[in-house]
């Protein structure tokens, strides 16, 4: 109950925050600093199906989100000609299809290698990371290379979407989405059969969980996420280019999710929230030491961001706030009504 | 032994490199009892258990299940054809609590689609209430219903292998592959385990039991096969294979080497 | 003039390959006994190369005199103790606390010691690239013409160098005890220790090893190409795609994989197209695993049940 009021309580603030925040000084700015954040919270909990739910690190995590926002852009523009926004499709058509393309390169990937041990993974991914990034770098026919591609923005019933505000409440349809599914998914029997899978293969296979199907639902599910907030990035930059999609946004959304506790919706959910908003804070820290402009901090976020996977992982490897659904508890109406097992199967 | 042969073993061999772990071993078990396999140490009874379960891959040979030849077939087909089990050293899902394990188990007969769990679309309730309600069920056949909320790391050994059992009945197996199960035990927990496979067979099921303890081999079995160095030595009821002179040689020869 | 082309990239593909070798050896000595992908090793390449450059660039300050080839050994070895030293750190450190946790959490911990290793560096030595001093590379980029293929010193030093440490290596570990103790620790552990072998000095040892031996490629390369703090990434993924070539766990494996590798991408470079070449490693990564993911002279290995 409690749980509930808290949940009801969050949505309705995330609901009026855009007029919060723009009511304050720099509201513009404000508004584009909690949309990051959220955009990084709907990654984390993408990734966090991947890895911490069914154990598979994906290091390619940051491509799927890379073609969500290049499909969109494509499929919105027809192509690298900048064509009038009119000419390509809705952007609410090219959801769906970000998605699914994301989706299904997540199955072509994650098929041959998924049947093999969990290291593998990790670099057949990331050599995919390598490759979607070459790609989106040289096949200028498609994406017009180091360049990059203008977007326009979403279109409903006729008004173009240009205002953050606006685009807030896309984002945070998608994420609300997003975290609604992946709790829905945590808390049934294929949430069930991930921690299995994570726990020990073998028993679950012993078991009649069908192991590579399991872990192909959890990857492809990864991606597809990834692809979904792929396209919202696109229309809400406005112009997609291949360093957005760089192997260190793979790290820092890891890190996001181990910081915050491996496999916790909640503690996801802060990770990337806090990590999100560091470099803001780092941003803002010479200025407040009075070194503006002294020294870029961008390189020692990333040390960071390193140091504090290896101590997670040494110290506190649950994370910040750590899964609690493996208490989820189960309460039978009337427990001394429990029926007698010997009929049935002999039945 | 008019019974219907349920699994049948025919000149299985596994390799390990130049090492013969199980030589060319054949056996049919019947439909319904238990039948058991002894030996030694390293006999190669659990190596006969993994290429049962599909867990490793035949040599050569040929398995059949039901008539159906089930060489090469991976665990989860195997679990979906009727044959589950449990192993000596305990796998349990540690980080689950004890219902969560068994439903896991149960949801291979009542599955939750993807898209029905993911959006709670309609047939998700009932395929979840299903797999509570078997996993309760379960529970309480090997009496652990009042530790279900617990994480099954955290039971006592005995109730481990107990929930080891409940997870493997879940699939709802018609032949059970027991690996060891009183390994460990207590003299009680023992008692307590073989009236529960007691149980089981009244359920119509049929156990296939790896077990070194041979008084407990004797009082449970319809059949025994006995195996060393990786070879099947002889078969027959408990009390044809305690008369047999191979067996008591092997036996013998072990306790002198031990 | 086809053949040239051929001879031509043949060459500059064995000597790459070599390289990758190098650090192919290391990642499959370190799985080879412990089941674990070293992600941090690319670095250890990395760092060795830098270390190379430090040692040169000291030599060129306090001993300007000393001729090529004992400077060029001088740096070698100071890059091959650095690296060992990095590399028994890191197992130390960051692994072995770390033994008896679940594979992803080793992983993670190798992945996020990557990153922090590539920072330091970036931190200490700036973005740009640097070259190893004039004097050595011009030097060794002479050589000689056979018909129309150009031969160049640093080619040949690349090939002999590291084809004579693979020869070592293979020496040390099929006849001196240490490497029959090593191989003892990587089939079984348990054994091993109970016929009194230290399993945590031999994967120490182990840990050395692989790191020297990717100092090595580290100087090497620096020899033939300008270094950055983020060739590691680069490096290591193609090392790591040779060394699953070849068959993971076997060092003869570790050295066909990196030749055949090198080999590859520079036909595919010559003959298709230079831009796409980083992508013929990935595709044959791909091949590799759907086909015969034991690689081509490893064993396939069963989950002990």
């Amino acid at each position: 109950m409690r749980a509930l009021v808290l949940r009801v309580l969050l949505v309705a603030g995330l609901l009026f925050l855009p007029a919060v925040l723009l009511a304050l000084p720099q509201g513009e700015y404000q508004l584009d600093v909690a949309m990051t954040m959220l955009l990084y919270v709907a990654l984390a909990l993408g990734l966090n199906v991947t890895v911490g739910l069914a154990g598979l690190l994906d290091l390619g995590y940051i491509a799927f989100f890379g073609l969500g926002a290049y499909a969109t852009a494509i499929l919105m523009h027809g192509g690298p000609a900048q064509a009038e926004a009119s000419w390509g499709w809705s952007y609410w058509m090219a959801v769906p299809a970000a998605v699914a393309v994301a989706g299904l390169a997540g199955l072509v990937i994650g098929l041959p290698t998924l049947r093999l041990r969990g290291d593998y993974l990790a670099i057949v991914t990331l050599a995919f990371g390598q490759i979607a990034k070459l790609t989106e770098n040289n096949w200028d026919a498609l994406t017009n290379g180091p360049q990059g591609m203008e977007v326009g923005k979403p279109i409903l019933f006729g008004l173009e979407l240009r205002a953050g505000w606006q685009l807030y409440y896309i984002l945070l349809l998608f994420v609300l989405l997003v975290w609604w599914s992946v709790r829905n998914l945590n808390k049934s029997a294929i949430g069930r059969a991930w921690v299995a899978i994570r726990e020990d293969e073998i028993a679950a296979a012993s078991t009649g969980v069908n192991v590579p199907r399991v872990k192909l639902l959890a990857f492809v599910t990864g991606a597809a996420i990834a692809g979904l907030v792929g396209s919202f990035f696109a229309v809400k930059q406005g112009f997609v280019s291949p360093p957005s999609f760089d192997f260190i946004e793979t790290v820092t959304i890891l890190a996001m999710v181990v910081l915050g506790g491996i496999g916790s919706l909640p503690g996801v959910i802060l990770g990337a929230g806090l990590l999100a908003a560091l470099p803001e804070l780092l941003r803002s820290l010479p200025g407040l030491l009075g070194l503006e402009g002294q020294f870029d901090v961008t390189p020692y976020r990333m040390l960071l961001y390193g140091a504090a996977m290896v101590l997670m992982m040494a110290w506190r490897p649950e994370g910040l706030l750590p899964d609690a659904h493996r208490r989820a508890e189960l309460h039978p109406e009337d427990p001394s009504a429990l029926p007698d097992k010997t009929e049935e199967v002999r039945a | 032994m008019t019974a219907p042969v349920l699994l049948s073993l025919r000149e299985v061999t596994r390799h390990f490199g130049g090492l013969v772990a199980v030589d060319r071993l054949s056996f049919d078990v019947p439909e319904g009892g238990v039948f058991s396999v002894i030996g030694p140490n390293g006999a190669g009874k659990t190596t006969a258990f993994n290429l049962i379960s599909g867990l490793v891959p035949l040599s050569s040979g040929e398995l059949a299940f039901r008539g159906q030849a089930i060489a090469g077939a991976k665990p989860y087909h195997l679990a979906e054809l009727g044959l589950a089990r449990t192993f000596q050293n305990i796998r349990l899902f540690g980080g689950a609590t004890v219902w969560e394990n068994v439903a896991i188990a149960a949801a291979l007969r009542a599955p939750t689609g993807f898209f029905q769990a993911m959006w709670r679309l309609s047939g998700f309730t009932e395929s979840r209430e299903a797999q509570e309600k078997a996993a309760l069920e379960w529970l309480d056949f090997v009496g652990l219903v009042h530790l279900r909320n617990e994480l099954s790391r955290n039971l006592a050994y005995g109730q481990q292998r107990r929930l080891e059992i409940a997870r493997a009945l879940a699939t709802k197996p018609s032949l059970l592959l027991l690996d060891e199960p009183a390994a460990g035990m207590n003299p009680r927990e023992t008692e307590d385990l073989v009236a529960l496979i007691g149980r089981i067979r009244e359920l119509g099921l049929t156990v296939l039991l790896i077990e070194h303890d041979m008084p407990l081999v004797m009082r449970l079995s319809d059949r025994i096969a006995v195996m060393n160095f990786g070879q099947k030595i002889a078969e027959g009821t408990p009390a044809e294979v305690q008369a047999h002179p191979e067996v008591i040689r092997a036996y013998l020869g072990d306790g002198d080497e031990g | 003039m086809e053949w040239e082309l051929l001879a031509q990239q043949v060459l500059n593909g064995l000597t790459i390959g070599s390289m990758y070798a190098l650090i192919a050896l290391g990642y499959t000595m370190v799985y080879g006994i412990l089941q674990l992908i070293n992600f941090a090793h690319g670095e250890v390449f990395m760092v060795g190369s830098f270390a190379g450059l430090g040692t040169l660039l000291v030599i060129e300050k306090v001993a300007p005199g000393l001729s090529l080839v004992p400077a060029l050994a001088l740096a070698l070895v100071a890059a091959m103790a650095a690296a060992a030293v990095l590399g028994v750190l890191i197992e130390r450190v960051a692994y072995r606390p770390l033994r008896h946790s679940p594979r992803l959490s080793l992983l993670i911990t190798a992945l996020g010691l990557s990153i922090l290793l590539q920072n330091l560096v970036m931190l200490l030595v700036g973005t740009e690239d640097r070259a190893y001093p004039d004097r050595f590379t011009e030097a060794l980029q002479e050589g000689f013409d056979l018909g129309a293929v150009h031969v160049a010193w640093q080619q040949l030093l690349t090939l002999g160098v590291a084809l004579a440490f693979m020869a070592g290596l293979t020496w040390m570990v099929q006849r001196t005890r240490l490497g029959k103790a090593m191989r003892a620790t990587a089939q079984d552990p348990v054994t091993a220790g109970l016929m009194g072998i230290e399993a945590d000095r031999i994967v120490a040892l182990t840990f050395a090893m692989g790191s020297a031996l990717a100092a090595v490629g580290g100087v090497l390369f620096g020899l033939n190409y300008s270094i950055n703090f983020f060739i590691g990434t680069q490096a290591g993924l193609k090392a790591f795609i040779a060394a699953v070539l070849g068959g993971i766990g076997s060092l003869p494996g570790a050295v066909v994989g990196g030749l055949l590798l090198g080999l590859i991408e520079a036909l595919g470079a010559g003959y298709v197209s230079g831009t796409w070449k980083d992508v013929f490693a990935f595709v044959i990564l791909a091949v590799v695993l759907v086909f015969r993911p034991a690689g081509l002279l490893g064993r396939t290995v069963v989950e002990k049940v």
